[in-house]
């Protein structure tokens, strides 16, 4: 898939890298959009 | 650097924002500054104790960013060179503004080898 270029990852939430407790408790089941959750670190 | 780290293991409680000291890249790692850090379910398991670790751990088991150091024994890797991948066999590190990774856990991306003006970064 990867070779192919088919692989779909969609993106559901960026947060800060200060608010990677909210991330967390994304993870633990609070409400979040639907996809991969991520920290944005650096522009 | 920043860093999120626990110091205890548990709930989200435990995770703390951290300035801490920039890692160095020994033998057959890379340091790279992190652009973006997954988050999953590993990190949550981490958290919770579920997997043996030594307190305080900087949390974060993937991340993509660009190499800013190469240490010893690392062939493949120039500074620069935009990668993602997993962190290391612990499987942390990754929530911070810089992360050691073993070299043979990361790839460069398709839109490999960032400018000069990131490379030199430090």
């Amino acid at each position: 898939m990867i070779e192919r270029g088919t692989l779909n990852l969609p993106v559901g939430e960026v947060l800060e890298l200060a608010d990677a407790s909210t991330a967390h408790r994304m993870l633990d089941g609070a409400p979040h959009k639907p996809g991969k959750i991520v920290l944005k670190v650096a522009d | 650097m920043r860093a999120i780290r626990i110091h205890g293991f548990g709930g989200v409680d435990t995770m703390r924002l951290d300035e801490i000291p920039r890692p160095v890249a020994g033998a057959s790692e890379v340091l790279v500054a992190v652009k973006a850090a997954g988050v999953g379910p590993w990190d949550r398991l981490m958290r919770e104790g579920r997997i043996s670790q030594t307190l305080p751990a900087t949390l974060g088991s993937e991340v993509s960013g660009t190499v800013v150091a190469v240490g010893a024994g690392v062939g493949v890797f120039a500074l620069g060179d935009a990668v993602y991948g997993a962190t290391n066999d612990q499987f942390v590190g990754g929530y911070a503004e810089y992360a050691l990774v073993e070299a043979g856990k990361v790839a460069t991306s398709s839109t490999s080898r960032a400018t000069g003006s990131t490379g030199s970064r430090r």
